[in-house]
């Protein structure tokens, strides 16, 4: 089996669940407890497409910011694609990824991207509106509402970015 | 580690010496253009890592390596690379490329813990600051919230006034023209009933408009006291002339008494204190089928006692407080018309008038309801300041008609009033503007004046200022379909004598013009 490597990044602002997205992805695991990244936590997960091939998915994990400094982008360095993840219930998160994503695109260029609106357990409380979210559809961002509480729609993110870098769905 | 440091080539020696102190472990790796394993200097256990044998690939051990352009020079702080391995990255390019990777678990275990206290901070003051946000939000919506309950509010209370005004100003021809049809029709008795029929009807209608007004005024919290020196002696003759004749209908003996200490004058809102009145005995005249109703006044140490008594059927004990309720209907009411407002409307103006209303009842034996109100001495007005130069030359004579000004812009109404006022012995001059009223009053000076207080052009408020400030001296009487003691206090300020609402019992109004010229 012909096994490819790809390294894809997870970044947004702090406490967004970035981490949780991450490990309820590779772990299927979920943690009520904050715990801080610092510097950036490197995972792997496999995935098979449904071309034969194995995908590795080196997932760089990078610690929670509003903006990026010359470490942050030595960590985009090389990256394919990445998640662009955002805390429902803070609407000032939302400004925070997309403001990072300027800064990638000017950086690195325009770069296969899934945005997650995370925290969909906590829906009642979100601050994030559907205008804003259809806003985001219209300029063709593809946003998923997920939460990695429950799980909802975390495979599906990693699986559209997979796609979006191999061109081939996962099996 | 530090004596190997001899062993690294020169070039990286050098480097590694730069990047690392001493007691730092450290990991060099030499990595070939393909991404195998070269050569390794120090015990990657040591930092937690396993690596493949020499010639083997490195990328399946350090998934770091993925995406890693090693002909380039790189710097990479705290990766944490899975299992207990946290280190800084340095790329060196060349032939081979070395890695060099300098453990940081303790320090970024230490940097860990600040970040994870500064970011719980951040969280905190995040949710403080939504809290807040919310707090605005909901104290603003809350404003708004009661900013329209209190407009719609007002609307309802303006609309409600606004039709109550629209109902009496007909309901004050229906009820006139009843009175004179009766009259005329006295030798046909099927018609007197029909008639009085009619009259009922009306009467109740008008009760319900009015009932509905106030209560809406009362919610709104718009009904206002208005205190003044009130003749209760001659406020319980008023509600004899009115209630009386009802009594007498259903067969039932009336009487009305006012107990000698009781002071001529006391200062109260008399126009509220007779609505409760009317409504209490009006109630126990309804109710009673046989025998009396009375209303005895009494006054001590500045409370005002009205006790209305009747020998009607009594009100069960356990249905006593539900009766003051808003629309509380008890079961044998419910043949009797009305809407269940009245005495919830008279105990909470008996409320407002700082007082009481207290029921005493026994089921067979008969109610009393009894008016507790604070009620003070008031001064002796003075009424010779004002209209002084009355006399006794305006005392009706026999054979001689009196003047009276009559300003009304409804034909209607006019053609009723003219349709009483005449054959009880008054000459009518008719105006139909405020300021047709100012000119006939000022060029002929009748003794009385019957003012509408809505007509086109001048008000009757207007009209009687100007009168008062060109020194008419004759008695002014508003009559307007506005109610409420708030307008009858405003109306007396700007120079009226006398205040009514229609629609007026036209026997009332002709003993309230016999008052105003005796008074004068």
């Amino acid at each position: 089996m012909t096994r490819i490597s790809r390294k894809v990044c997870i970044i947004g602002d702090f406490a967004v669940g970035k981490t949780s997205t991450v490990t309820r992805f590779v772990n299927n695991v979920f943690s009520e407890k904050y715990l801080t990244t610092v510097g950036v936590k490197i995972d792997t997960k496999d995935l098979e497409l449904v071309d034969g091939r194995s995908l590795r998915m080196v997932i760089w994990d990078i610690a929670g910011s509003d903006r990026f400094s010359s470490a942050e982008f030595a960590y985009m360095r090389g990256a394919q694609g990445y998640l662009l993840v955002v805390d429902g219930t803070r609407k000032e998160t939302l400004a925070s990824a997309l403001a990072l994503r300027a800064a990638v695109e000017e950086r690195y260029g325009a770069l296969p991207f899934v945005l997650l609106l995370n925290k969909y357990d906590l829906v009642d409380e979100w601050s994030v509106s559907d205008a804003e979210i259809e806003a985001l559809n219209k300029q063709g961002v593809l946003v998923l509402c997920t939460s990695a509480m429950t799980g909802k729609c975390v495979e599906k993110a990693f699986r559209d970015l997979a796609k979006s870098l191999t061109g081939v769905s996962a099996a | 580690m530090s004596q190997r440091l001899d062993d690294l080539p020169p070039t990286l020696r050098d480097r590694v010496s730069q990047l690392m102190a001493h007691s730092f472990n450290c990991l060099c790796v030499g990595v070939d253009s393909v991404g195998r394993l070269v050569e390794v200097f120090g015990d990657p256990a040591g930092l937690g890592l396993e690596l493949p044998a020499t010639g083997e690939p490195l990328e399946g051990f350090l998934p770091v390596l993925t995406g890693l352009d090693l002909s380039e020079a790189a710097e990479l702080s705290a990766l944490d690379l899975g299992g207990s391995a946290v280190v800084d990255l340095h790329v060196l390019p060349g032939n081979p490329a070395w890695l060099v990777l300098i453990d940081r678990r303790s320090e970024v275990a230490a940097s860990r813990h600040f970040q994870q206290a500064t970011n719980e901070t951040r969280l905190v003051n995040a949710e403080q600051r939504r809290l807040m946000e919310q707090l605005i939000d909901s104290r603003a919506e809350l404003a708004l919230r009661k900013q329209e309950a209190e407009d719609s509010s007002r609307k309802k209370t303006e609309f409600i006034a606004s039709m109550a005004h629209e109902f009496r100003t007909p309901l004050t021809s229906v009820l006139g023209y009843i009175q004179l049809l009766s009259a005329r029709v006295a030798e046909d008795s099927g018609a007197t009933e029909q008639l009085a029929a009619v009259d009922r009807a009306a009467r109740h209608l008008l009760s319900l408009v009015e009932n509905n007004l106030d209560q809406a005024r009362l919610e709104a919290g718009s009904l206002v006291i208005h205190r003044v020196d009130a003749d209760l002696r001659r406020l319980v003759d008023d509600l004899t002339v009115i209630l009386a004749p009802l009594a007498a209908d259903k067969g039932l003996s009336f009487g009305a008494y006012v107990e000698d200490e009781v002071p001529q004058n006391l200062w109260l809102d008399d126009v509220r204190l007779r609505q409760v009145l009317v409504n209490l005995l009006s109630n126990a005249i309804k109710f009673t089928d046989e025998g009396n109703v009375s209303l005895n006044v009494s006054w001590r140490d500045g409370w005002l006692d009205c006790e209305v008594h009747d020998t009607g059927p009594g009100i069960p004990e356990n249905a006593q407080a539900r009766i003051f309720e808003a629309f509380a209907r008890l079961e044998h009411s419910e043949l009797k018309p009305g809407a269940g407002l009245g005495l919830n409307i008279s105990m909470r103006l008996a409320q407002l008038m700082g007082g009481e209303l207290a029921l005493r009842s026994q089921p067979g034996k008969g109610s009393a309801f009894i008016l507790h109100l604070p009620a003070r001495l008031a001064r002796e007005r003075d009424r010779s300041l004002v209209h002084g130069e009355l006399g006794a030359q305006l005392k009706r004579r026999a054979g001689t008609r009196v003047p009276v000004l009559v300003a009304e812009d409804n034909p209607d109404i006019m053609q009723l009033l003219q349709a009483f006022l005449e054959p009880a012995g008054y000459a009518l001059i008719k105006a139909q503007t405020g300021d047709e009223a100012v000119t006939r009053a000022m060029d002929q000076r009748p003794p009385l004046a019957i003012l509408d207080m809505n007509m086109p052009g001048l008000s009757g408020m207007q009209v009687a200022t100007r009168l008062r400030e060109a020194g008419f001296g004759g008695r002014l009487l508003a009559l307007t379909a506005t109610r409420g003691s708030e307008h009858r206090h405003a109306a007396l300020a700007a120079g009226f004598d006398e205040f009514m609402s229609k629609p007026v019992q036209m026997p009332h109004l002709l003993s309230t013009l016999e008052r105003l010229l005796q008074d004068g």
